[in-house]
């Protein structure tokens, strides 16, 4: 080969020649074909598509959430629109100031700047920067004047927002190093990873929710500032603000229709905050690890390595419901962004108008749920006393007088399964969530109090005795007993064993109900009938029975927090030592059982349907109600156990039919020209050293409807924990409840 | 005759450097076009003057006759180190040496800023090839330590400015001169290699070993690493236009929005080929590519003409030194090679480049056009023996 390119060439300096010529040939044809490689093909309508991507301006417009009403329409959540002040970070973090000076020291002495050293330049850049951080000062003092926040204030929100940029930027520099690590082991320092973030670039919010009148004035001055005056730096932010119209309220209460003890002809002002907060829940802002991030993104990312965008979708930041409704019925309420894009090729600008998140109506009727908040205020300095220990509570009330107590309350319209209205005490405000902080909510006072618990839906309470027209209708359908059938109540359920399973008249007064029916049980509370029921049945088919009734699984009613009370598991994991004398405590609804407020409501509900299962809601139902599933009750076994549930509140032997008060007697149900049905409970606890948590748990479970229907069209239940008796304690309360729905005319 | 009229005889002698003189010519108007539709438009007529500067400065070279340019070789090497070391005194006020980048590589001249590495490599080239004109001890591999010392002078200097792309250009220089002048084939493979085992043990630490076991600087460091990794900012956009010219390219105001929206850093000066393509496609690149491809082979063919052994290896450097500067600018947009800071020769923004790049043009015209008229034995053959 060598030999006939040397006779070719003969000089040595041309083949070397050659040779370079050769490898330059080399180099051009691979960067040639590289080139082509690049430009032709799918790489070239790759990079065109990332190219032309730029060319396209692509913003955003924010949804406007759905609104929340109530079953009249009133509007209890909806976005408004709002004006914030915004500052840029420069303007906050002192930097305008500074590079004002820089520029205005700079032009001072243009020529010498080069030569001087760093500390003279400090020195001339000194002398500058008090009149700019002057001017910066008269931007705080006009805002302060026109907002009426004090300067202190905005201070301290200046260095919130500072503060909150330094964590940001010292925790991203953290993850670029450690990423940077992972990634490559590059031998990086922090110092490496150390540069601007995006916030240092951005407007951050000081002042919000501004009124019309200041943000005119605020406007002027911007309107008036030129590229150098620091109001060139200030914006007006139109955001978005969630508002609750009826979260703070004010209830005026009838006090004439109280226990005597509480009556007024006064009536009294009660200041409702956090009215339904609970229920209907608040918004947040969406965090980076957010699951909604991950279940419904904004931006798709797809194989091809092309990016799509979905308008309903989330990213960092967005509003999305916290818990509550808002949470539950999120994807409704949350409809979807809208888009302005513009075309830099043609100039074209096209606009998709963003789409409202749908209404959501509740079945909650917010005047009723108001009044039942009010009615059970339990903060001393202005509660009406329904919902504080009184003397009549119990024999020996479990608290001193005057203590707060907790609870909840639900009223459940029977035919639809829609729920009027849900209490919880204690609860919470907007103010409290805001003002707070962790050391109140994570108090040892709160973890009994629980204020963040919705009570209704999520605390299960041993149903004590409010559990015995379920039992009784069950066992009148099953055969355990006729409905004219005595059982004899002598104290004790065996004589031979005098301190077990005795009736509550047997503590208190050393003698039995004797002979009962059915009927007359359920007046007098007998719990010897109930035991000896319970012991008929056996463990298993009573809670089985239980289980038809809605007990041990949650009712469907839809919010994330909903608790499936607890029922005696018999599975086989779950064998444990169960036996029957279980069987017969929870005949009095005792032992392994434990329901929550919604659902004994829905267990009465069911009892009335006679065996039709409606799933509970908060929203609205239109159109024909869905039986969710049926099973058989004697419509007889019904009769009897409503029968009995009237003499309770109505004769005088009835356990929820008079207060039992050092003067006199009063009638506990007080409301003229309804049907009423009720049934008490007092559930007794576990023996604790705790006091907050002795005393039993005061429970009434009400039917009622107006005169004309003679089928119980509500059922109201009210429990108080650690109370006393139930009848006593929880009957004023469900008796001003009877006549709240009477003032706002459901009876 | 005057000196002039002997220049304008000598410039109007048709040779073969007519051919890179075409050739520069037209790289640096595709050059001022592309700058026009850069982000720095205003700077196509700053360039375009520096182009006339350029024009008249390679007259002026033609001037001198080569037998000058060979006796002042050594001098003009040792004037550049100096002003390379005005460069790195510490007490030199920024007046004269102003810092850009944190990097010390310009002099302030008032009517322009001068960067010395560019007549350092004229310089350089000019002096091996003076020493390397009747020597021979640079086939033996001790032989060639003198050559690579004499490179290693400037260099180390401007890697201290630090401009690590201008130092570069000074090793593909020296093998070009070597190639040429004979030096074993054998010896500078293994050159080679070594420098390639250098490269890889250099990224071999840059992902094992701590900061302070480093030898490049932590951005350089980076840009390797984008390299590998395919990560760079700066490379992919410039991939990306490029790519993005297709066949036939964008066309002037389509490639001047595209840019304006997809930010190029330094898109007038290193990355100015990343443009070119964009605006003309692949054919306009391959424009760009076949003139540095007629650059080079005018350079070769004069300098196999030439008899003088100083011409010929200073004609052979030029071509390595803008060759190859040409061919590693162009590989960064490529994605062939990671982002070193060096400019396109004629075509990138900056008077100092287009000046020395046509003042090598100059000379290597002023050689083609003063062939000795008797022979002189001819240098650099070594026949096929391995005699030393």
């Amino acid at each position: 080969m060598a030999n006939p390119i040397r006779k070719l060439l003969p000089s040595m300096f041309h083949r070397r020649l050659l040779l370079l010529a050769i490898g330059g040939a080399i180099v051009a044809l691979v960067l040639s074909l590289q080139m082509l490689y690049l430009t032709t093909g799918k790489q070239t309508q790759f990079f065109r598509k990332k190219l032309n991507a730029r060319l396209v301006n692509r913003s955003f417009l924010p949804t406007i959430r759905g609104r929340i009403v109530d079953r009249h329409g009133r509007v209890l959540a909806e976005d408004r629109s709002a004006y914030d002040v915004a500052m840029h970070y420069r303007l906050l973090s002192g930097r305008w100031a500074y590079r004002m000076a820089v520029r205005a020291a700079w032009r001072m002495d243009k020529t010498r700047w080069v030569e001087l050293d760093q500390h003279q330049r400090e020195q001339l850049i000194g002398q500058h920067l008090v009149g700019y951080e002057n001017q910066v000062n008269q931007v705080w003092n006009i805002l302060s004047k026109l907002t009426k926040i004090t300067r202190l204030e905005l201070m301290d929100r200046r260095n919130s927002v500072v503060r909150k940029v330094q964590h940001l930027k010292s925790y991203l520099w953290a993850r670029r190093y450690a990423k940077r690590l992972v990634k490559s082991a590059n031998p990086t320092t922090l110092a490496d990873q150390a540069g601007p973030v995006a916030e240092e670039y951005e407007h951050h919010t000081v002042i919000d929710n501004i009124e019309l009148q200041t943000r005119l004035a605020i406007q002027q001055y911007i309107d008036q500032a030129d590229r150098n005056s620091p109001w060139h730096w200030v914006r007006l932010a139109d955001s978005k603000t969630r508002v609750y119209p009826y979260e703070t309220i004010d209830v005026m209460i009838d006090r004439s229709t109280f226990p005597p003890p509480l009556a007024s002809t006064e009536p009294l002002k009660i200041k409702v905050a956090g009215l339904g907060l609970a229920l209907i829940g608040t918004t947040r802002r969406m965090w980076a690890q957010d699951s909604y991030l991950k279940d419904k993104p904004f931006v798709l990312h797809r194989k091809n390595k092309d990016i799509a965008f979905d308008l309903s979708g989330y990213r960092e930041g967005d509003v999305v419901g916290a818990w509550g409704i808002e949470k539950w019925k999120e994807k409704v309420l949350r409809g979807s962004r809208g888009q302005q894009v513009i075309e830099h090729q043609t100039g074209e600008l096209s606009r998709t108008d963003p789409i409202s998140g749908k209404t959501i109506t509740l079945s909650i009727d917010i005047g009723l749920q108001a009044r039942i908040d009010a009615i059970m205020n339990n903060e001393p300095a202005q509660s009406p006393g329904l919902m504080l220990q009184q003397p009549w509570h119990a024999k020996t009330p479990p608290h001193p007088l005057g203590t707060p107590l907790n609870g909840a309350a639900i009223v459940m319209h029977i035919p639809t399964g829609e729920i009027l209205a849900a209490t919880t005490v204690p609860s919470f405000s907007l103010d409290d969530l805001k003002h707070r902080d962790t050391s109140y909510w994570r108090s040892a006072k709160n973890k009994l109090r629980q204020p963040r618990m919705f009570r209704p839906i999520a605390m299960p309470y041993a149903p004590g005795s409010t559990i015995k027209p379920i039992v009784l209708v069950n066992a009148i359908t099953d055969g355990k007993i006729t409905s004219q059938e005595t059982i004899d109540c002598k104290g004790p359920l065996d004589l031979s064993h005098p301190t077990r399973n005795r009736c509550w008249i047997y503590k208190l007064a050393m003698i039995g109900h004797g002979p009962l029916a059915g009927e007359q049980a359920i007046m007098r509370s007998c719990n010897v009938f109930f035991y000896t029921l319970g012991r008929r049945y056996g463990l298993k088919a009573l809670a089985s029975r239980y289980r038809l009734f809605g007990l041990g699984q949650k009712t469907g009613v839809g919010l994330a927090n909903e608790h499936a009370g607890w029922l005696v598991d018999l599975s086989k994991k779950n064998r444990r030592h169960w036996s029957n004398a279980d069987a017969i405590q929870m005949g009095i609804g005792q032992g392994p059982v434990e329901w929550t407020p919604l659902q004994a409501a829905n267990a009465y509900a069911i009892l009335v349907r006679q065996g039709k299962v409606v799933t509970p809601t908060f929203e609205k139902r239109v159109g024909i109600t869905p039986i969710a599933r049926q099973f058989k009750i004697s419509s007889q076994a019904v009769k009897v156990a409503l029968a009995g549930m009237r003499d309770v509140v109505s004769k005088y032997a009835g356990t929820a039919n008079h207060l039992n008060l050092i003067k006199g007697k009063p009638k506990i149900f007080n409301l003229p020209n309804i049907n009423l049905w009720g049934k008490s409970g007092t559930a007794s606890t576990p023996k604790t050293s705790n006091p907050a948590a002795a005393g039993d748990h005061a429970w009434v479970i009400c039917l009622a409807s107006p005169k004309n229907k003679k089928r119980p069209q509500y059922v109201i239940v009210v429990v108080v924990e650690h109370a006393g008796s139930g009848g006593n304690v929880s009957g004023p309360i469900a008796n001003q409840i009877l006549h709240a729905m009477h003032i706002e005319g459901y009876l | 005759m005057s000196r002039t009229g002997q220049a304008i005889r000598t410039m109007l002698t048709p040779t073969a450097a007519w051919g890179a003189m075409f050739s520069g010519l037209a790289l640096a108007l595709i050059g001022i076009l592309t700058i026009s539709g850069s982000s720095e438009p205003a700077h196509a007529q700053q360039q375009f003057i520096w182009l006339g500067l350029a024009l008249v400065a390679t007259v002026l070279v033609m001037m001198i006759p080569p037998k000058a340019w060979g006796l002042i070789a050594y001098p003009l090497l040792i004037g550049t180190m100096l002003l390379l070391a005005l460069l790195l005194l510490p007490g030199v006020p920024q007046a004269i040496v102003p810092i850009r980048n944190n990097a010390r590589c310009w002099i302030n001249l008032y009517f322009m800023h001068a960067q010395p590495s560019e007549l350092a490599k004229i310089a350089f080239i000019l002096a091996l090839a003076w020493y390397l004109r009747f020597r021979k001890n640079y086939r033996t591999l001790s032989g060639l330590l003198v050559p690579f010392v004499i490179m290693f002078i400037p260099v180390i200097l401007i890697l201290k400015e630090p401009d690590l792309g201008s130092a570069m250009m000074f090793v593909p220089a020296l093998f070009f001169m070597l190639v040429a002048a004979g030096a074993k084939l054998k010896h500078l493979i293994i050159l080679v290699g070594l420098a390639l085992a250098a490269v890889a043990f250099n990224i071999v630490i840059i992902y094992t070993l701590p900061d302070h076991l480093q030898i490049l600087k932590s951005y350089q460091r980076q840009r390797i690493v984008d390299f590998i990794d395919r990560e760079g900012d700066q490379q992919q956009t410039a991939m990306r236009l490029l790519g993005g010219g297709g066949l036939q390219g964008y066309g002037r105001e389509q490639s001047a929005l595209v840019l304006k929206y997809n930010y190029l850093p330094e898109d007038h000066n290193d990355m100015i080929f990343a443009l070119i393509v964009n605006r003309w496609g692949w054919f306009g690149g391959m424009t760009v590519i076949s003139l540095y491809a007629t650059f080079l082979l005018s350079f070769l063919v004069v300098a196999a003409r030439l008899k003088d052994p100083f011409s010929r290896l200073a004609t052979v450097g030029f071509a390595g030194l803008i060759f190859c500067q040409a061919a590693i600018n162009m590989a960064m947009p490529l994605s062939l090679l990671p982002i070193t800071g060096i400019t396109l020769p004629f075509v990138s923004y900056g008077g100092s480049s287009l000046l020395a790049t046509f003042v090598m043009v100059g000379l290597v015209m002023n050689f083609a056009a003063h062939r000795p008229q008797i022979l002189a034995r001819p240098s650099f053959e070594y026949g096929h023996t391995n005699k030393k």
